[in-house]
């Protein structure tokens, strides 16, 4: 007999009804109780991943004031510091450092060097 | 009404997959818990069937559900949250299936295997060696057969239904069906009159 013959020889309603004697599966017992547990656990895992997410977003407002010192630092920098801002004490050791700088500022090392050769 | 129907509407719990989402991508473990009682069952039988009853069918559904739980929002429709599930428990099997030896029949847990056909063919079988020869021929289908086939004729679902879980049209879809039928009245013809034999004598 071949299959094609076979196949004329089941119509899909007697299919249909030896279908039906196919195991219906239920799930073991307690697989429910497992699934939770390992839930439980990766929600345990699941914490670290939100804290560092809270860190992040707390990186942010620490950058706040760092880009106020930054902004700040511009502004001493591009101003008038001698009759604005710095104390008379703070400009006198300007002043004191500015001269220091000119004998031994990095532009010299050059010039010290031809002297210490000639 | 049809079960996978009944499941969304039954009991006291009228709260909708999406809003049971909702909750759980908000990290509520009660509304995923819920979703766990609606679909673990209907999870673990698809797994079961495409698995051939392995005992690993339901560490697959177990997976299925974690790799939800870890990220909900991935569901992209908050009501498609079924349809998900069982694609992702499907894609899981055919993986597993794919990195593997095809996998034999898993004789313990679907029962004894068949003695010799010709045995078989003339006296009436009683009702376990029937579930056993059925489980053992859908057995033999490739694995996206046995998937249409699973989800058609055991889950109920609408074919358009099944179509959208398994990413292929309407139109494949009927044709994996075709074929796993097809294949199925070969393997059982052989049978057939001592399976309905049994099932007369059960009618009885």
């Amino acid at each position: 007999m071949t299959h094609e013959n076979q196949t004329e020889l089941m119509s899909d309603q007697e299919l249909d009804a030896l279908l039906n004697l196919a195991t219906m599966p239920k799930p073991p017992l307690g697989a429910k109780g497992r699934l939770l547990a390992e839930i439980a656990n990766a929600k345990a895992s699941v914490s670290p991943h939100i804290m560092i997410q809270e860190k992040s977003r707390l990186g942010w407002l620490a950058g706040i004031p760092l880009a106020a010192s930054l902004a700040f630092g511009l502004f001493i920098g591009s101003a008038d510091l001698d009759s604005s801002i710095l104390p008379s004490f703070a400009q006198a050791l300007l002043a004191d450092t500015t001269l220091d700088e000119t004998n031994s500022g990095i532009d010299d090392i050059e010039d010290l060097t031809e002297e210490s050769l000639s | 009404m049809r079960a996978h129907l009944k499941l969304v509407t039954a009991g006291t719990d009228q709260e909708t997959d999406a809003g049971l989402l909702a909750r759980a991508i908000a990290r509520d473990e009660n509304a995923f818990n819920k979703l766990v009682d609606r679909y673990f069952n209907l999870v673990h039988r698809v797994v079961w069937r495409m698995m051939n009853g392995h005992a690993d069918a339901e560490d697959v559904a177990q997976e299925a559900f974690l790799r939800l739980w870890r990220n909900p929002a991935q569901v992209r429709d908050g009501g498609a949250v079924k349809a998900w599930l069982m694609r992702v428990a499907s894609n899981l099997v055919m993986d597993r299936h794919r990195n593997r030896m095809p996998q034999a029949v898993d004789a313990d847990a679907m029962g004894e295997t068949l003695a010799d056909d010709r045995a078989l063919a003339d006296e009436t079988i009683d009702r376990n060696r029937a579930t056993t020869t059925i489980d053992h021929a859908i057995a033999q289908l490739p694995d996206r057969q046995k998937l249409a086939l699973t989800l058609v004729h055991f889950e109920h679902l609408p074919n358009a239904t099944a179509a959208q879980i398994m990413e292929i049209s309407v139109d494949a879809l009927e044709s994996l069906l075709a074929r796993a039928r097809r294949s199925l009245k070969q393997s059982l013809a052989s049978q057939k009159h001592s399976l309905f034999a049994t099932l007369a004598a059960e009618g009885n």
